[in-house]
């Protein structure tokens, strides 16, 4: 983005939400401010960028972070190491190397503090600051691991220019301006949103080199040579994504028979299992992915769209703003900010068999979708010929990543929307708490842990989350119904609606649920349940801790 | 210097110092512009430093008295 086309942007951009962030850095930002607009305004959102005065940095970080406030915070060698500032010259007595370490180690101990921030490191080249040219290296290799162990995103040394550093107090170059604002309106941006979770891709020109309907089999290519290289590798990014539990989907404007042509040539690093649906249909982009969501029933904003054409990335951003937009780049160099901004959508802290397995589960899913229409007795036949089993785990003790994990990232069957840390799911238990998941198969195989419930020493459930792959199978009812039988039922649960949380309102809403209660927690009549809910339970062959399968 | 990066250069001037698109500008400098202020020569100059990808140091900042003379700074440079 250069000057003229962010002025554009912003003339045109008829204003949206806010994006307020605060943009910390030593040096002078004035000259990114137009960038950083029209930046956020690409995005939809009008920036709100609070910044330091010139020079300030080392003194805001001795206070805490504003609550609430997202920092993004651009570093550079002279703010571990204040002698290496250009502006101040070359000092005329030569520096210690311990002292400069241990005064850098003191600043990064610091930013470490600042757990919300996200950084950006310029490695920008440092002026001779020891006798031998060694030091000097191994000063700016050691900074530049510094600041990637505090999880900086590194920008390329050129960047950095000392002549604008100079004349105006700002270190970055005029002609990376668009690209360093952009860079940290996707961070921010990136940071408010939680892991996507399907990642929905084109397929001529990006998935291959060439267009399926036009060049045929024998004139596309995805090998790793020639033209082909850069989608071989994409192909072979997708593979990776989806063995740590990214959904990957696909839409084209392709007849179905021409789009799954290339698949089954079996030559290709990805195969047409690999994907969980691939729509084919002359429709807008749009309404493809609007589709898949719904057959996944996941929300939009955990999808991210891969597309060449910039139009069809505009058409996508402006009906269905949710979506994560990238385009795919023209050209191979520009490939590595491509795979690291895909990578970073899709990032994840621990990896579980569900994660591995989650392409099948979802399949499976759209295999035994229950059908539009079935109700009442329609849909209990139709449950019941699904043959499902429900095994309970007692996590209190053991392995509890996936509970956890499942716990933190659910939104929609979420009792409350909150997330929970580990140690924190540890202290519950220690003063009595327990932590049960439950695993739901079917005739078409297993569907993974897809229920946790947290209870508290008190009797009161902390936290209630199902995948939303599971809804319609009365799993949750039937949970429940045996939960109530054990022996230390639960007499409450720890509700607070948000704006995603809708299915558990309305599981909420039956009868057995004793809404009003003081510290918003919902009571339960426990007898009344196992009664109303006998019949789901018995929808399912029953493994819990202290019952065997019949 | 050719027609488009002068149209280019024009309309940088235009947006920076907030002036219709008819203005011409081709005479501005800052003798005769009260709102070219240091500020606005820094918004200036890291806008055509963006807009045309080069690098213009203290002594070519120096040098930007006015249109003309950035122009002729900027055909100096390649442009």
């Amino acid at each position: 983005m250069n000057f003229l086309e962010a002025h554009k942007t912003l003339t045109a951009f008829g204003g949206g939400p806010r994006l307020d962030f605060l943009l910390a850095t030593s040096a002078a930002v004035d000259k990114l401010d137009v960038f950083l607009r029209a930046a956020a305004a690409k995005k939809g959102r009008a920036a709100h960028v609070r910044t330091l005065p010139f020079n300030t940095l080392g003194q805001a970080l001795l206070s805490a972070a504003t609550p609430g406030e997202q920092e993004v915070i651009f570093l550079f060698p002279w703010d571990f190491v204040p002698e290496a500032d250009w502006r101040s010259g070359v000092p005329s007595r030569g520096a210690d190397v311990t002292t400069v370490r241990d005064r850098a180690r003191v600043l990064a101990e610091r930013l470490r503090m600042r757990p919300s921030a996200r950084f950006f490191y310029v490695p920008a080249p440092l002026p001779p600051l020891f006798a031998d040219s060694a030091s000097n290296d191994d000063l700016r290799l050691w900074l530049t691991d510094v600041a990637a162990s505090l999880g900086a995103r590194m920008l390329a040394p050129e960047v950095f220019s000392l002549g604008s550093y100079l004349s105006t107090g700002t270190p970055f170059a005029g002609s990376r301006l668009g690209e360093i604002a952009t860079a940290a309106v996707d961070c921010v941006l990136q940071d408010s949103r939680e892991t996507a979770k399907v990642l929905v891709t084109d397929l001529d020109n990006v998935l291959w080199h060439g267009v399926i309907g036009e060049d045929g089999i024998e004139g596309i290519r995805f090998g790793s040579e020639g033209v082909g290289y850069k989608h071989f590798l994409y192909q072979t990014l997708l593979a990776k994504l989806k063995r740590e539990g990214t959904l990957l989907a696909a839409v084209t404007r392709n007849d179905p028979e021409l789009a799954h042509a290339p698949f089954k040539t079996g030559t290709m690093p990805l195969a047409i299992d690999d994907f969980v649906v691939i729509v084919a249909s002359y429709k807008a982009k749009s309404s493809q992915i609007k589709e898949i969501a719904a057959r996944l029933n996941l929300g939009l904003d955990s999808f991210v769209f891969i597309d060449d054409n910039p139009l069809e990335i505009e058409e996508v951003s402006t009906a269905l703003p949710q979506v994560r937009a990238i385009t795919f780049p023209a050209t191979d160099d520009a490939l590595p900010q491509f795979f690291d901004k895909v990578s970073r959508s899709f990032s994840r802290q621990v990896l579980t068999v569900e994660d591995a397995e989650r392409t099948a589960l979802y399949r499976r899913r759209l295999e035994g979708m229950v059908p539009d229409a079935a109700e009442g007795a329609d849909l209990t036949g139709f449950l019941r010929g699904l043959e499902m089993s429900m095994v309970i785990h007692d996590r209190s003790q053991g392995d509890r990543a996936r509970a956890v994990q499942l716990i933190n990232k659910t939104n929609q069957f979420n009792l409350n929307g909150r997330r929970i840390t580990d140690d924190e799911v540890a202290a519950i238990l220690a003063n009595g708490g327990r932590l049960y998941a439950a695993t739901l198969n079917d005739r078409t195989g297993s569907h993974g842990e897809v229920l946790a419930c947290l209870i508290d020493g008190e009797g009161v459930i902390r936290s209630l989350v199902m995948s939303c792959r599971v809804f319609q199978r009365r799993l949750e009812h039937g949970f429940l119904a045996w939960l109530v039988g054990e022996d230390r039922p639960p007499v409450a649960l720890e509700f607070v609606p948000t704006p995603r949380n809708e299915p558990i309102q309305l599981f909420l809403d039956d009868p057995s649920f004793v809404r009003g209660d003081e510290g918003g927690h919902v009571g339960i009549d426990a007898a009344g349940f196992a009664s109303d809910h006998a019949a789901d339970l018995a929808l399912f062959a029953l493994k819990a801790p202290n019952v065997l399968v019949p | 210097m050719n027609i488009q990066t002068s149209d280019r250069l024009q309309d940088i001037f235009r947006a920076v110092f907030e002036l219709k698109p008819d203005h011409d500008v081709t005479t501005l400098d800052r003798t005769n512009s009260p709102r070219w202020d240091s500020l606005d020569h820094v918004s200036l100059v890291a806008a055509i430093e963006s807009e045309f990808g080069v690098s213009l140091d203290a002594a070519d900042q120096l040098r930007m008295a006015g249109y003309a003379a950035t122009a002729q700074l900027l055909e100096e440079k390649g442009l």
